[in-house]
């Protein structure tokens, strides 16, 4: 019998994941024992250390190249500059790396510059978040270098100039402050996820380009098969990363985060290069060789959520799409995230708030997903939150799911017909009574960061079939 | 021209509901009904019509009419169930349930 830690973590509503600030930050952790006999795997990543100081890893970095120019060549000799950064519910410190991207700026003579949060069609940073989220000091300075900071308002057309269309159909329009920028920079978390990865490209697609952009790309690729955890080359972030090189996208930088949040890693250089190194070295970090090729698939993946991934299950419970890959059909995923909720500057957000979307198609059955759907392509579904709850709903459609929560949500998981809890040895027992005394147990305590290593597929040579994945 | 945030916590909007129902109107955006609402209760009515507007910024400055021809609700139900907050009773559940009618219309 052996003893395991699932990291039951949560961030205060008041702060954001990119605020650094520990005192509002519950690490908190539940213990299972499972025995010996139905443990197929337990996978705790063996972490590097963090870098002792984010900002001088940044300076560094921009000077050090992955491929492409030094950040100080870029600017060289260039009249203006954008520099898009990702929203509150991102955990990238930008307030840390900011100062030797502003430092840059200053030193090649730039004054028409502007920094644009790549909100996407998610609701604006308040005055609270811009301030944790980029930091007075670097605020300051921006007042004083004439730095603008814009947000994406993607509804207002008359914000956007048209750029093109992707081989894969995507009409793509940008936001005029980085269209008219002859040095596109981006800054973000570089992250194997669903939708192939996060970070890079995808600071511009979603990020600061218009409702069109947004939904044409998500309706047509988000319920491909081809999209899913680690597939950098599926269709999704192919789409994506094209949409940032039409764009003039000009370099990224991005970090990888450690599961508390804290910047190990930082690499910059030319798009796409520089982004799929960062995939590359989190890969090396977070995938895991998949057991389901000697022990066959789990019948019960246990997961955990660490803080800096938010406050919402919408956000923390990406897991559900990794944990899928090593799950057998008609398994149970059990998922333990608080889910406190987000105090915002419009109001109180449920943690389960966005998941009341999938309400009207509950249960979840693959008949009900044909609805699902039918409703995507009648643009019915607003697909920039579609892009999550559709997922998530798919996987519940082949597995149980069953939430590990604080006892707040309880109520509004049981209105939009989640199975929830909040006791994890309940949940266990229960699915240990489902798929009885010899079901095999996956324990994966970071699931939103972890997958199996054979579904990366980083070329378009890689992608196969997804079955090929599950063994 | 810099763009700033939405105003921060705590200054987003009066403390009370508007003690007037008609001051909602089908051209008052989804931002500005949130924050007569500071408990939430907007919020909510917009889960229960099943419209993620609370979240999107896409459809912050759009109006209530605009956003419930977009979610295919009837405006004039929609209209007055966000009214109906500003009772002490609040919107029927009959009431929301009707708001919530997605029309079948293309």
């Amino acid at each position: 019998m052996g003893r395991y830690s699932i990291p039951y973590e949560s961030l205060d509503p008041l702060t954001i994941g990119a605020a650094d600030d520990e005192t509002k930050v519950y690490r908190e952790t539940l213990e299972l024992e499972i025995s010996d006999e139905n443990l197929l795997a337990a996978i705790y990543p063996d972490e590097p250390d963090p870098v002792p100081n984010a900002t001088e890893a940044a300076r560094a970095a921009l000077e050090s190249p992955h491929s492409g120019p030094r950040f100080s060549e870029l600017l060289a000799g260039a009249s203006s500059v954008a520099v898009v950064i990702d929203n509150q519910f991102r955990p990238t410190p930008a307030s840390k790396l900011l100062p030797p991207v502003f430092d840059a700026i200053e030193a090649a003579g730039i004054t028409d510059a502007r920094v644009v949060c790549a909100n996407g069609k998610v609701f604006p940073m308040s005055d609270s978040d811009i301030s944790q989220k980029l930091g007075d000091e670097n605020l300051a300075r921006m007042e004083r270098m004439g730095i603008g900071f814009f947000q994406n308002e993607p509804r207002n057309a008359d914000n956007y100039s048209f750029v093109g269309v992707t081989s894969r159909g995507t009409p793509v329009w940008l936001h005029n402050e980085v269209a008219r920028s002859e040095v596109i920079f981006t800054i973000g978390h570089a992250q194997a996820n669903h939708w192939g990865a996060g970070g890079g490209g995808k600071l511009i697609l979603p990020g600061v380009v218009s409702d069109e952009t947004v939904e044409s790309n998500h309706c047509a690729f988000v319920p491909s098969p081809q999209t899913h955890y680690g597939a950098y080359a599926g269709p999704m972030r192919a789409d994506i990363d094209e949409t940032a090189t039409m764009c003039g996208l000009s370099a990224t930088m991005n970090v990888l985060l450690d599961t508390r949040g804290r910047v190990i890693d930082c690499i910059y250089g030319a798009h796409p290069d520089a982004h799929i190194e960062a995939i590359n070295r989190f890969n090396a970090i977070y995938a895991y060789d998949n057991p389901v090729a000697e022990a066959g698939p789990a019948d019960i993946a246990v997961c955990g959520v660490f803080a800096p991934t938010d406050h919402l299950f919408f956000h923390t419970g990406w897991g559900c799409m990794s944990s899928d890959l090593v799950v057998r059909e008609g398994g149970t995923i059990i998922y333990c995230s608080p889910s406190p909720g987000v105090s915002t500057a419009i109001g109180d957000f449920p943690g389960l708030a966005l998941m009341d979307l999938m309400k009207p198609y509950m249960p979840a059955s693959p008949e009900n997903y044909q609805k699902v759907l039918r409703d995507i392509h009648g643009r019915n579904i607003q697909m920039w939150a579609g892009c999550i709850w559709v997922p998530i709903y798919e996987v519940m459609t082949r597995k149980h799911l069953t939430m590990v929560t604080l006892e707040e949500n309880l109520e509004m998981a049981a209105d939009i017909g989640l199975d929830a809890t909040t006791s994890l040895d309940e949940a266990f027992g229960a699915a240990m009574e489902r798929h009885g005394p010899d079901a095999k147990v996956i324990v994966l305590p970071f699931a939103r960061y972890q997958l199996p290593r054979n579904a990366i597929r980083m070329h378009s040579e890689d992608v196969r079939v997804l079955e090929q994945v599950r063994l | 021209m810099t763009v700033r945030g939405i105003s921060g916590r705590g200054t987003a909007g009066p403390a009370e509901p508007p003690t007037d129902a008609r001051e909602i109107k089908g051209r008052t955006t989804v931002v500005e009904v949130l924050r007569m609402f500071p408990g939430g209760e907007a919020a909510r009515l917009m889960s229960r019509l099943n419209w993620p507007c609370a979240h999107c910024s896409g459809a912050f400055h759009e109006p209530l009419a605009v956003a419930a021809k977009r979610h295919r609700n009837s405006p004039m139900l929609v209209l007055e169930a966000f009214r109906a907050l500003c009772t002490s009773d609040g919107p029927s559940e009959d009431l929301i349930q009707r708001a919530a009618v997605k029309s079948t219309d293309p």
